[in-house]
């Protein structure tokens, strides 16, 4: 019922403000009315080192130089923050970190191949529209790398099996916004929503998939056939699903004659495993990434939302149902109405995003305030970065040339396991201890020709000496305490200067404020 | 070599996972209530015989001299009976209570000697008609299986990890070792496997080792193997392999004088079958899936017998059965004739 | 794939679906011990031994041998007169004495997803907030004492790291230390190019950052990342605990070198340096297939360590301070499937505990004879949390969490101890 009256509003709402108001103002509205409506004070603006150095993580993934940071902070013109966004989105950077930001959300780290992420790179410079995007990796054609989403999640290792239901449910989480993993066996327990025939009639898009051979990654289909037989282990009651997505119409399974079922035939000798007449996959790529499954819609700008915002209008991003519902709905709805009359326009979703207020709110809470709810968006909230993130960073702060070796060592110490999403910040010893004690971290912050240590060496004035420290590193002026902190290290006796400059850019390094995107 | 469903399948009021003819004709089942169930398939209906009750635990193995009317039945705590097999209420001829410490798990008879071993890592061998202790051979781990070399100058033990140990009849001298290393995996801390059944070709050409080869322990998912090696040399041969994980274990093996073998499969819950298979087929030319979970066959003649599991045996938490009560399984045996 | 039964390792709720389905999570959450005099007196140390898969009570506890039910095995006697436990268990059988078994457990869940959570948390009202695991709550209550070391280390096979989503309301930092294959986490050791004092220097200098970047912010995550790097300065000073080739051999031999026995050794010289709760979980308990020939291989793999643990830990006056816990999510089924195993059975099983405020040598509760049902008042695990509390000396009844202003009982409140197992 309540569906109903707030689709009825809506219509109207929508009607009124596709005349009047943009999307980013939009945003700023909705949140404010709510924040109010709640009475939770809403922090300002970010100031200028705030916001560079968040938009600089989110699009270009890693922190600008310091000299970048002193001409953007003296910058005087009223629209620099305007042009900077601009900037940044046109510039080669962008689809370099948005195919490495949506590699780490699409493939879980799993793994890695050349062709999947030069086809996030090409997708990005392109700006691929993100139905594109999903209906080209379920379609999984292997010339053009997209195939590796699906034929990563087909491969087996040893005598294991190969894990249908895992890359079920992660078509589900990544595409559809429903954690259907407990809803493989029988309904799930506790979110009523989700059905066992759900999770069986998504399966049946994927269950005559295998790893197909060659050296780019290759999904072969089997023709299907029969419908799944299925059974809840409580009920014991049996059912029968064609492909179906959750909610969705079953797809009939046409019959052919026995040797007809294909339409390019398999062929060893060329590693081609065959088209069959009725390819699920096909189906799927067709039905599942459009503007009439609701489900697809409202995950995409979730999920986009939550690239630039730290946290899902619906959380967690898998959990969309009738018992968690957004804390926005108004604003959902708008988003989602608005991705879709754009043509699943990413840039142009982000660009509303980073233009409006609520992005550029600060993560200072409001004077004399407690902490609002996170979902209230009434604070800016931390971001975890990622290893690639960190490591652009550490590198760009301590002016060190980004080495794969070096970069190995930060995924091993930053990234998750295999399948545990990296969505949140989180407390890892594991990476206290790697920037505490590795090799090459220590080496980071060894003087070298050029790189930060060297620079500092050479500042024999203490103000420029922090002012360089602390815009290379933390995109920012040293505040009159830490100049002070910094001076009284300098000026203590027999003070190397270059050791005092590795103890305190480590531990600006080290800082948490260095650590996450704020 | 097609076996022919012979009758309804005879029920038992307990699982049971050995089941062996008598020279006689008589098929005899040993319970996992500690009784040995016994049936006489000669006539045109399998008529049941009175249960010989001698057993603690379970019962487990069964032999049987060709012309003593002697039967040798084991159980898993350890003992090992002889009895008048033609007896309506037999009483042991002998009984050695603690022949091993635990699971006795096979036993044959050979030249008026019982051969009998046990988790407990020893063989023993016996005086048939007394039961007085004749050898003895340590072996040090887990042990299931046993066969006689057909000229009977040697037997075999399979144990946990794939090992074959090939031992010599007489003084029971330890000749040498096959190793099948695919039938044992150490699973974090279980070791699972084991070499489940021996059979030699009668003319004595090779031997067929089997078991599963384990994927993990614990749910324990595994491929049926059966592997075929050269006697006495130990070459491999040849080899079937299940094709799904959840087979589980090939359990029982032997020979149709036909040349074939015929075996008996079970895995998870609902899966296993009978299996009749040529060495060096990629495929068994006879299955039956009809009755799940298999775990022993027998044969007399054109007689065979396997015995399985009823449908619907697992189940998390308080099954209950039609009446509401919490039912045992039990194992139904089928007949077939080889015409 | 068996459509009668789940896959047991993948068939697990993550933290984050927990919150999803019921509802928003509240961090950081304090509790107000009201006695705190008391926690001073004597020390109040876990033992945790997790069995992950469901260890079969007919198998080790509570054997049944000759029964429709009983399986294959004999039972034997111990060192309590009258009381026998499964030949699988030879070298407990001897510690009987000092062991307190309860046969009367009858918990809710048979599922290893949901089962594992409840169990580990006690399974109390459900109050829409995610409970801490034992582990966190004692780590909560009784704090990390003098051992400089976090106050829950978690010894296990596969990955080490901190797991902060066993502490739920509590927040991460009453997560659990994870030794991967009881390892020290990586680069533990301070390289020898980093004198002591530069290190003390700059973490003194990073803390700076911290409170100045922290005042005027929300303060979890910077809080979470201080106390990484607070636990790896302490780990650092334990480096030689984690080096169990310097005990003698006797220990190794005892113990066994298998990861159960490595990792239960391991533990015993964590709760020597007084780390407050010590878990310890086996994995590959869930025997729904051959699980005799299973059983036979598992459970003597458990007896030899924890025999020769409880050994010990009575022999250094120990057992007077330490809380020794074996359980599982649940026991396994009397009947016997078709492929020679049992499955899940919550409805009548066995928890075995010894040490610190229970009395040694009892067998409370039965089962009838076949082992179907509990046969005396059975017991949930909330009753089970109650008794281990009050062994530990904490009062349900002064204790309770403080959850954003929410009084919530620390274990079910409509559940009380098993006072006949209590000292």
């Amino acid at each position: 019922m309540i569906r109903i009256y707030l689709v009825a509003v809506l219509l109207l709402i929508g009607a009124r403000l596709s005349a009047a108001e943009s999307v980013c103002e939009s945003i700023d509205r909705i949140v404010a009315a709510k924040a109010k409506a709640d009475g939770v004070p809403m922090s300002a603006k970010a100031d200028d080192a705030e916001f560079l150095r968040r938009v600089w993580l989110d699009l270009a993934g890693t922190i600008p130089p310091a000299e970048v940071a002193r001409k953007f902070l003296a910058d005087q013109s009223p629209d620099k923050q305007t042009k900077l966004i601009e900037g940044l989105l046109a510039a080669p950077t962008y689809p370099t970190t948005m195919a490495n930001r949506f590699h780490i959300v699409l493939m879980e780290r799993l793994g890695d191949h050349a062709s999947w992420s030069q086809y996030l790179q090409t997708s990005f410079a392109a700006n691929k529209p993100w139905n594109t995007l999903v209906k080209e990796i379920l379609r999984a054609d292997s010339k053009s790398g997209a195939a590796f989403f699906l034929s990563k999640r087909l491969e087996n290792y040893g005598q294991q099996a190969v894990e249908y239901s895992a890359l079920t449910r992660d078509v589900g989480r990544l595409f559809l916004g429903v954690n259907l993993q407990c809803a493989e066996c029988h309904d799930h327990l506790t979110v009523n929503d989700y059905k066992q025939q759900h999770f069986q009639g998504l399966h049946a898009f994927f269950r005559n998939l295998a790893l197909g051979a060659g050296p780019l990654p290759t999904v072969a289909e089997k023709p299907t056939t029969d419908k799944i037989k299925f059974a809840s282990v409580f009920t014991l009651e049996e059912a029968l699903t064609g492909p179906a997505l959750p909610g969705g119409k079953m797809i009939d399974i046409p019959t052919f004659p026995k040797g007809q079922e294909f339409a390019e035939p398999p062929d060893r000798k060329t590693n081609n495993p065959g088209v069959p007449k009725f390819s699920t996959l096909a189906v799927a790529s067709e039905e599942l990434p459009t503007a009439k499954n609701r489900a697809f819609v409202r995950n995409g700008v979730n999920r986009l939302w939550f690239l630039l915002l730290g946290r899902g209008l619906v959380h967690p991003l898998d959990m969309h149902h009738s018992g968690n519902l957004a804390s926005h709905p108004e604003l959902l709805d708008l988003l989602e109405r608005e991705f879709v009359a754009h043509q699943f326009d990413i840039k142009w979703l982000f660009r509303e995003i980073l233009l409006s207020e609520t992005y550029q709110r600060s993560s200072l809470l409001p004077a004399g305030a407690k902490a609002p709810p996170a979902n209230a968006f009434a604070v800016a909230l931390e971001k975890r970065l990622s290893a690639e993130q960190l490591f652009a960073a550490i590198t760009a702060a301590t002016g060190t040339k980004p080495a794969d070796a070096a970069k190995a060592k930060f995924l091993k110490a930053f990234a998750n396991q295999p399948r545990e999403p990296e969505e949140d910040v989180e407390v890892s010893l594991k990476a206290a201890l790697f920037l505490s004690h590795d090799a090459t971290v220590l080496e980071m912050l060894q003087a070298k020709p050029g790189n930060l240590i060297e620079r500092l060496g050479k500042l024999t004035d203490n103000a420029a000496f922090a002012e360089e420290l602390y815009l290379a590193v933390l995109t920012r002026k040293p505040s009159a305490d830490e100049l002070a902190t910094v001076s009284k290290i300098l000026t203590k006796p027999n003070q190397i200067r270059e050791t005092a400059a590795r103890k305190l850019a480590w531990a600006l390094i080290a800082s948490h404020e260095f650590g996450v995107n704020h | 070599m097609i076996p022919k469903e012979l009758g309804k399948p005879l029920t038992l009021p307990c699982q049971s996972s050995r089941i062996r003819f008598g020279p006689e004709g008589v098929l005899f089942a040993a319970g996992h209530d500690g009784s040995v169930l016994r049936w006489d398939v000669t006539g045109k209906e399998p008529k049941p015989l009175p249960t010989v009750k001698l057993h603690n635990g379970w019962a487990t193995a069964l032999a049987f001299h060709p012309k003593k009317p002697l039967a040798i039945s084991a159980d898993s705590h350890g003992a090992l009976i002889a009895w008048d097999r033609t007896a309506d209420t037999p009483t042991p001829v002998w009984s050695q209570p603690k022949a091993h410490d635990g699971w006795l798990r096979a036993t044959v008879v050979h030249d008026d000697r019982v051969v009998s071993l046990g988790r407990d890592g020893f063989v023993r061998g016996w005086n048939l008609d007394d039961g007085k202790p004749l050898r003895e051979l340590s072996l040090g781990v887990d042990i299931f299986s046993l066969a006689v070399a057909p000229d009977g100058k040697s037997f075999v033990v399979g144990d946990l990890f794939g090992n074959i140990h090939v031992v010599e009849w007489d003084k029971w001298k330890v000749l040498s070792k096959y190793e099948v290393k695919e039938l044992h995996l150490l699973d974090r801390i279980q070791d699972v496997g084991g070499v489940r059944a021996l059979a030699f070709k009668p003319d004595g050409r090779s031997l067929f080792v089997a078991g599963s080869v384990p994927k993990s322990g614990g749910f324990v998912q595994g491929f049926p193997l059966m592997v075929e090696l050269e006697w006495p040399s130990g070459k491999r041969l040849t080899q079937w392999k299940g094709a799904a994980d959840n087979e589980g274990f090939i359990h029982d093996l032997l020979w149709l004088d036909e040349g074939f073998l015929a075996g008996v499969t079970s895995g998870q819950p609902g899966q296993g079958r009978l299996f009749v298979w040529k060495p060096g087929d990629a495929k068994p030319l006879f299955e039956s899936t009809k009755l799940p979970n298999c775990h022993s066959l027998a044969r007399h003649g054109k007689l065979l017998a396997h015995s399985a599991t009823n449908a619907n045996s697992s189940g998390n938490g308080k099954v209950k059965g039609k009446d509401g009560d919490y039912p045992a399984n039990s194992s139904p045996i089928q007949l077939w004739t080889m015409a | 794939m068996n459509p009668n039964l789940c896959t047991p390792q993948d068939h697990r709720l993550s933290r984050r679906q927990w919150l999803g389905a019921t509802g928003a999570m509240a961090l950081g959450g304090l509790s107000l011990p009201a006695f705190a005099e008391e926690l001073k007196k004597k020390r109040k140390q876990v033992l945790f031994v997790w069995l992950d898969g469901g260890m079969s009570q007919l198998e080790s506890w509570d054997p049944k041998p000759n029964t429709t039910f009983g399986g294959p095995f004999r039972a034997i006697s111990t060192s309590v007169p009258g009381t026998h436990v499964s030949e699988l268990l030879p070298q407990t059988a001897k510690q009987m004495h000092r062991l307190a078994v309860v046969r009367s457990v009858s918990t809710q869940d048979n599922s290893h997803s949901a089962g594992v959570d409840r169990i580990q948390r006690g399974d109390p009202k459900n109050r829409g907030v995610v409970y801490p695991y034992l582990g966190s709550a004692v780590a909560n209550w009784v704090g990390a004492g003098d051992s400089g070391l976090p106050p829950y280390v978690w010894i296990k096979p596969g990955n080490g790291g901190f797991i902060d989503r066993e502490a739920g309301f509590l927040g991460p930092k009453f997560g659990a230390l994870a030794l991967g294959d009881g390892k020290p986490p990586e680069n533990l050791i301070r390289p020898k190019e980093l004198s002591m004092a530069d290190d003390l220097e700059r973490n003194e200098l990073r803390k700076l950052a911290d409170a100045s970047y922290s005042a005027g912010r929300r303060k979890e995550n910077t809080e979470a990342n201080s106390f990484a790097f607070d636990m790896a300065e302490q780990l650092q000073k334990k480096l030689e605990l984690f080096d169990i080739s310097k005990l003698p051999a006797k220990d190794t031999q005892r113990y066994g070198t298998h990861d159960l026995g490595r990792h239960l050794l391991l533990a015993r010289r964590m709760l020597e340096a007084g780390v407050t709760f010590v878990k310890v979980t086996s994995y590959g308990w869930d025997t729904h297939g051959d699980h005799f020939n299973g059983a036979a291989s598992l459970h003597p793999k458990f007896d030899k360590p924890f025999a020769a643990m409880i050994e010990d830990l009575a022999e250094r006056g120990m057992l007077d301070d330490i809380l020794v816990i074996a359980i599982s999510e649940f026991g396994r089924t009397p009947r016997i499937n078709g492929h020679l195993g049992r499955d899940h059975w919550p409805e009548a099983w066995s928890v075995a505990m010894a040490g610190r405020g229970i009395k040694p040598g009892v067998v409370e509760g039965k089962t009838n004879a076949l082992g179907t049902e509990v046969a005396s008042e059975p017991h949930d695990i909330g009753h089970l949390f109650h008794t281990w509390y009050k062994a530990l000396g904490i009062d349900p009844k002064k204790s309770k969490y403080q959850n954003a202003g929410q009084p919530l009982p620390i274990a079910h409140e409509d559940m009380h101890a098993v006072k006949e197992v209590l000292a």
